[in-house]
């Protein structure tokens, strides 16, 4: 009974002081009606309104996938076509590991035998081959072949052919094709049996 | 009468069969381009070598002697063979050829063919006194004529296939190449110390005393 006493009278002096301070903040009176809020958005109760529909809605930023963004600048353009030193270089650079042959003169990569060189070498080989072709035919290699030129069989006394296949070829040797190149080994055969290194420990 | 006018065809006769047989003699030895269309290929770079410079002075720094020479319509792309000319310039000539012989393109035969005739032309026609001291001053690609053609591709359908030719110009000059034929070559460290010592001191700080 008191509580709600207290309750009525306390709304009342609410009620007092509101009107009081509309008094104070008015004092002409109440403004006029033209003063009013007509069709002023206040505060928009978030509702399920529905959206305008859009493509971007389906496939999103997928529009613009695989796009160019931007327009390529001619430098970029040129670099691609022609090369440069910082992106990709195209161009052909000049080889420093060229060397001059001794013997002929001519150029020749580094590693390499000289091309004109070994092109000599090449045909005799094809000469010889072909010789020892003739003289062997389809016999079967059982005996050592010996390649001679001119005037070599005399050097030799008759004995030393005894074992083995002679191919003579007719024309001289050339000069930049050496005896030794045809010897077998320089290495004398062994004298004992045993297994070097031997005695150890 | 008669007699006088069939002696007279005969003289014609005469003089008339060395010209046909020297244009039968290149009959099938032409390229196929000089086949239907008469050999209209770019004239003005050999122009250069019939200019007549005036005589110097003693006074006067020699102008060195050179040699413009080309070869038109090689079958072989232009674009492709600016990379060959590119290669070249600025070399001396001796240099040029040996480096050419170790570039692994088509058209690198005919620059290095081109070279060597001009160096001939040079010191046959143009004064110069040895072969070796030759320099590339200029080397450059021009686009030949194009022959289009046809291939044919799956399922009905054709693609157009342009067969290029190009021209390739070379300009030896006697004497020495340059150390730096292409404008950017690197600085030396000195000169770049200098140039960074002297960007340090134009700094200013603004509204500074």
């Amino acid at each position: 009974m008191a509580a709600s006493l207290m309750f009525r009278r306390i709304n009342v002096a609410l009620a007092n002081l509101e009107r009081t301070l509309v008094e104070l903040l008015n004092p002409r009176g109440p403004p006029p009606d033209a003063f009013c809020l007509v069709g002023v958005e206040g505060y928009r109760v978030s509702g399920n309104e529905p959206k305008p529909f859009s493509i971007k809605d389906i496939i999103g930023d997928g529009l613009l996938w695989a796009v160019p963004k931007h327009r390529r600048s001619l430098e970029k353009r040129l670099k691609r076509k022609f090369g440069d030193p910082e992106y990709v270089n195209k161009l052909i650079l000049p080889k420093t590991t060229l060397r001059v042959c001794n013997t002929c003169g001519d150029d020749h990569e580094v590693g390499v035998l000289c091309p004109t060189c070994y092109k000599k070498v090449i045909e005799e080989t094809k000469l010889m081959q072909d010789k020892i072709q003739e003289e062997l035919k389809l016999e079967p290699v059982e005996t050592e072949v010996v390649v001679l030129y001119n005037g070599e069989k005399d050097d030799k006394p008759s004995e030393f052919w005894q074992g083995k296949r002679i191919v003579e070829m007719e024309k001289e040797r050339p000069s930049w094709f050496s005896k030794n190149l045809t010897q077998q080994t320089t290495q004398q055969p062994a004298t004992t049996s045993d297994v070097k290194p031997s005695q150890l420990g | 009468m008669a007699l006088y006018k069939v002696k007279s065809l005969f003289q014609l006769g005469n003089q008339i069969q060395p010209l046909l047989i020297t244009q039968c003699d290149k009959f099938h030895t032409t390229s196929d381009l000089s086949a239907w269309s008469r050999n209209s290929g770019p004239k003005r770079w050999l122009k250069y070598n019939d200019v007549i410079y005036p005589p110097q002075s003693p006074d006067e720094e020699p102008r060195p002697a050179f040699v413009c020479h080309q070869r038109t319509n090689i079958k072989y792309s232009p674009w492709k063979m600016w990379y060959i000319a590119s290669l070249v310039r600025g070399m001396s000539v001796d240099e040029a050829i040996k480096q050419l012989k170790f570039v692994l393109k088509k058209g690198s035969k005919d620059v290095m063919e081109v070279i060597e005739e001009a160096r001939e032309l040079a010191i046959k026609e143009h004064n110069v006194q040895y072969g070796t001291n030759l320099w590339v001053a200029e080397s450059f690609v021009g686009k030949g004529q194009v022959i289009k053609g046809m291939r044919r591709h799956g399922r009905m359908r054709h693609g157009l296939v342009r067969y290029f030719h190009c021209h390739y110009f070379v300009r030896l000059e006697e004497g020495t190449p340059p150390k730096d034929y292409y404008m950017h070559a690197p600085k030396e460290p000195s000169q770049q110390l200098q140039e960074w010592l002297e960007e340090m001191r134009k700094r200013k700080i603004i509204n500074s005393l």
